[in-house]
């Protein structure tokens, strides 16, 4: 089935024949449809009718159809992502293509917006996790942003963002974890951010080397502090089991001399030396002997030895561990089972040369027990909460990089205010992926504040950013099936799609009748787009802005909350 | 008024068998409450190189200092000098544009006073990490070494302190985006980074705000509270509830409209809004006994920056940290301390810290790497000023593995003294905040009476 506009949806609304909205959800809730929700719930950014529809039309079986569809998904470039590609290209972005020696030419050097680069490769963010069919791929693409963080709203590294993203982490997202750690490492935004565009001989700066072992590669329970070259036992592959501050200094001193064409004084005083891109300045590197995780770094010399030591890195089983626990964190539960992260880390490890080994270790994962049974919990984070109240509602978006009071400053705004604006996490480790850091009041205020806003947003035409209204007329079009029941059950079913407690349903009900009965048609096509005053009887009191209203509160249910 | 969820401090159950629920009322702070003392914990995030703010002024040390420090040594005659000994930062005590010898603004006016104390050495003595990540764990959860304690110290101090006042809105303040870690486990804690747009008001209008004009009109965000009840007590269920009682009760308070006293003036910038909100709340007499402030940026591998005082045009990163920091810390004093109320300063204590020193030299980019042993500051009106503790010395044999300054006083002593002195725990209560910390030795940072 063809999902890659919000307009298929509307036709497969009114198709007569649709399973999720020619019943009551009470009585659609299969055994297979309730297992195709968990899956796209899970590694999607919310599952919308046609994406449901289009899991079931996969195979006879639930297995069947998760195989299928894996196959899909992991296959993300033979995945046809035209409709996504054309709104990409609609919104007109300026910097998405431009090369890293524009990027500096125009964005550092020259005079154009240094914010721009990094604000569009937000809005193209939002774009694709709401319109891209490929979802699990997105999901990955967000993994990484976070495990190698940047801020990338910081002065130097936004005119940059658009390679870090382009270049460095969507390459990779479904590929070799070798590989990506080879692009982070040579990457303008990584060099800067952890300095490693500094560390040069006699007097090395360790930051980027201490994260790339702490947070990027082996993880802090590896982390020996205090142990002396030698003093770490070695596993049976040779390699030191953890590693110390010794190590530390040492990856620090094979990375030097990498750095970028920054017009350094020590460089030559030409224009290719100040460009911004990767360049192992030998002049920097300092030589002498290396030990790291308990080898020295013999044969090769310069450049090469940090791309041992990197390596070495890749091929620990700490790093398989460390990253596979990660991503089942991602994907399965906020403490995954420890049974699912070994057996994961023994794929991560088997294939750590192979091109496809991420897609091989996300296979692993999503078509273990663990995360078929669905005993896991997730809760969206505020980005995932924006997405799938676009995604659920046939959002029609083009999110454009401003600072204004547009809808799109307005929203851009509210949505960093959740504390969860894409690249702004400030530190290298970047967000935390667990429920308890994402439920205080500040977040879970900010999140309802924007969820709040959202409804309201329209564009210069005046066309909601949200196709509210549409979408309800088309999947209730008989005016006498627009009672107070009927509006929540409907939106009820399209955002959450499995029952939600009945007070709750109430509530929303008697906030959406005010005087009228429950069962009582109400008219949402009077005054549009917002419905008249009618202080004598508030059920016909802005009715369509209550509607609106209403369908805010639904994105703020607990049960909206569960991924 | 609900007060549900406000009254007790922890959700850990190792603890929960510890609290009385009924030690939470003191009939006598209950009825003004104004008797509790309030802590402001304020963590420098990225690790504050102490030695760049408290610099040694004469004699071995500065010989020592001015030797390993190089290129980043700042001058004697660019520094505040504040005894025999030791000097500040210039932009601890004026803008760029001052000279040293300038008459003392800020942090400055303040030690001058006998407001504020340095506690040098300061750190985690016993266990040793210089990731960020680690290190303000362990620190935020009172328990170097083990990041996996399930609870932040805070969140331990509020459930096993006796007589703490009822709370409003919450008994603790978290000003940050998400929750920090000293509040980990913690159901009563607010976190909010601003309050005054704690609100949810994006409706449209008609829906957006109860009109009293229209008979049986409610707001769209009045339903909020009902949505999030039923169903269990999941923690995501209870922190929604907690969340929609918050909003209401904070969305009577009028934030934007709040007039510092003392002629107070907070800088621009998130840090000063916080501490402004935080003053607010504090003589809203609600219920506060904590808060937590965070201020980061101080990761300075690379152009850390060397002052010029009384020139206005030099940029120094560095120096424009600690000029805001200071005078948020000033504005805050004066704001409190001069109250309508009286001297709201004498019930306030604020400690301040970081997760790491830095290296005694610079690295080549005219940084510092992280390093291990630091200062602490404690500002109040119960504050004994002055230097407290001892200084771990610059020489090669008192240097921790010959490149940093070595710890001599564990932080825990000092937030524990804040607590014991004044914030009502008994010293035999600290094991339950601070495990293993070991026996308890103030420092006399504190006065307790």
């Amino acid at each position: 089935m063809d999902s890659n506009t919000g307009g298929t949806m509307r036709d497969a609304v009114q198709g007569s024949g649709d399973r999720i909205f020619s019943d009551r959800y009470e009585d659609s809730s299969s055994a297979s449809s309730d297992f195709a929700l968990r899956v796209l719930e899970r590694a999607t950014y919310g599952a919308r009718p046609e994406d449901l529809d289009h899991f079931l039309s996969l195979g006879s079986n639930d297995q069947q159809r998760l195989n299928a569809w894996l196959d899909e998904q992991l296959d993300w470039q033979g995945l046809d992502d035209s409709g996504l590609e054309q709104r990409l290209a609609a919104a007109g972005y300026l910097t998405l293509d431009k090369t890293i020696t524009e990027l500096w030419a125009d964005h550092v050097q020259g005079d154009a917006d240094r914010y721009l680069p990094a604000a569009e490769t937000e809005a193209a963010r939002i774009l694709r996790a709401v319109y891209s069919r490929r979802q699990v791929y997105e999901v990955m693409t967000e993994f990484w942003h976070d495990h190698f963080s940047v801020a990338g709203w910081d002065f130097s590294i936004a005119p940059v963002l658009v390679q870090y993203d382009r270049d460095v982490i969507r390459p990779h997202a479904l590929g070799n974890f070798r590989e990506m750690l080879e692009a982070v490492a040579r990457s303008t935004a990584m060099l800067i951010y952890l300095d490693n565009k500094d560390n040069r001989a006699g007097g090395y700066n360790e930051n980027w080397a201490r994260e790339l072992m702490e947070l990027h590669t082996l993880g802090s329970d590896a982390y020996y502090p205090g142990a002396a070259h030698g003093e770490i036992p070695l596993g049976d592959d040779d390699l030191a089991i953890g590693y110390s501050d010794a190590d530390v200094y040492d990856v620090a001193r094979c990375f030097t001399g990498w750095t970028i064409r920054s017009g350094h004084w020590e460089m030559p005083d030409t224009p290719e030396y100040d460009n911004g891109d990767f360049i192992f300045f030998v002049n920097w590197h300092e030589g002498g002997n290396k030990y790291v995780l308990g080898n020295f770094i013999f044969g090769p010399t310069d450049q090469m030895e940090a791309e041992l030591a990197m390596d070495y890195l890749c091929m620990h089983r700490q790093t398989a561990r460390h990253l596979c626990e990660k991503i089942c964190r991602r994907l399965v539960d906020d403490e995954p089972p420890q049974s699912l992260v070994e057996s994961a880390a023994q794929v991560w490890h088997d294939n750590w040369q192979a091109g496809d080994q991420v897609a091989k270790v996300v296979r692993h994962i999503l078509s273990s027990a663990d995360f078929v049974d669905g005993t896991g919990t997730k809760i969206r984070r505020p980005f995932e909460l924006m997405c799938a109240a676009f995604r659920k509602t046939a959002a029609e978006i083009e999110p454009q990089p401003t600072g204004g009071w547009d809808p799109w400053g307005d929203l851009l705004y509210r949505f960093r205010q959740t504390g969860h604006g894409c690249f702004r996490w400030p530190s290298p480790d970047g967000y935390p992926d667990t429920a308890d850091r994402w439920t205080s009041a500040s977040v879970m205020g900010q999140t309802w504040r924007l969820l709040s806003r959202m409804v309201e947003l329209d564009d210069d035409s005046d066309r909601f950013l949200l196709c509210i209204h549409q979408e309800t007329v088309a999947g209730l079009p008989d005016p006498a099936q627009r009672s107070a029941e009927g509006l929540v059950d409907f939106w009820l079913e399209r955002l959450v799609g499995r029952p939600v407690a009945s007070g709750r349903r109430s509530e929303l009900i008697d906030f959406m009748r005010q005087n009228a009965a429950a069962d009582a048609p109400l008219d949402i096509t009077s005054g549009l787009p917002d419905g008249d005053w009618n202080s004598g009887n508030l059920s016909a009191h802005y009715t369509p802005s209550r509607l609106r209203a209403a369908v805010a509160l639904i994105m703020m249910l607990p049960e909206f909350y569960q991924r | 008024m609900r007060r549900r969820a406000f009254l007790q401090g922890c959700c850990a159950a190792a603890l929960a068998g510890a609290v009385p629920l009924t030690t939470f009322w003191r009939p006598a702070a209950a009825a003004g409450r104004t008797s509790n003392d309030v802590i402001v914990y304020v963590f420098l995030r990225g690790g504050i190189d102490g030695l760049h703010l408290v610099v040694p002024y004469a004699g071995a040390e500065r010989s020592q200092y001015e030797l390993l420090r190089d290129n980043l040594a700042i001058p004697e005659s660019n520094l505040r000098q504040i005894n025999s000994q030791w000097a500040l930062h210039p932009r601890a005590g004026g803008g760029p544009g001052d000279g040293v010898g300038s008459s003392p603004k800020w942090l400055h006016r303040l030690w001058d006073e006998g407001r504020v104390a340095i506690v040098q050495g300061s750190g985690m003595p016993q266990h040793l990490s210089r990731s960020h990540f680690d290190a303000q764990a362990w620190i935020d959860l009172g328990t170097p070494g083990d990041k996996s304690t399930p609870d932040g110290w805070l969140t331990r101090y509020l459930a096993v302190a006796d007589g703490l006042p009822s709370a409003d809105i919450a008994p603790v303040f978290g000003f940050a985006d998400t929750r920090p870690m000293s509040l980990m486990g913690s159901s009563a804690a607010l976190t909010v980074a601003s309050p005054e747009s704690f609100r949810v008001d994006g409706f449209h209008w008609s829906w957006n705000e109860t009109n009293p004009d229209l008979a049986g009109h409610q707001a769209a965000h009045r339903r909020l509270d009902a949505l999030w009840s039923g169903g269990g007590a999941s923690p995501l269920l209870q922190a929604g509830r907690d969340t929609a009682d918050a909003l209401e009760q904070m969305r009577g308070m009028d934030f934007d409209g709040y007039l510092p006293e003392g002629g107070a003036s907070y800088p621009g910038g998130t840090l000063g809004d916080q501490f402004r909100s935080l003053a607010q709340l504090i003589k809203q007499d609600m219920g506060i006994v904590a808060a937590t402030v965070d201020y980061g940026g101080w990761d300075t591998h690379a152009g850390q920056g060397v002052p010029q005082p009384g020139n206005a045009n030099h940029y120094d990163y560095y120096g424009i940290r600690v000029e805001e920091l200071s005078r948020a810390l000033d504005a805050f004093y004066t704001d409190l301390s001069a109250s309508s109320q009286g001297n709201l300063m004498d019930r306030v204590n604020v400690v301040v810290l970081s997760e790491f020193g830095r290296k005694v030299r610079p690295n080549d980019a005219s940084g510092t790497d992280h390093g291990h042993g630091n200062v602490m500051l404690a500002l109040g009106g119960r504050v004994n000023g002055g230097m407290h503790g001892s200084f771990p010395g610059l020489d090669a044999g008192s240097l921790f593995e010959g490149q940093d300054l070595a710890t001599t006083t564990d932080y825990r002593q000092v937030l524990a003294e804040a607590l014991v002195s004044r914030m009502g725990l008994a010293p035999a209560q600290l094991e339950a905040v601070f495990p293993e910390f070991g026996s308890y030795s103030p420092l006399g940072v504190f006065s307790s009476s």
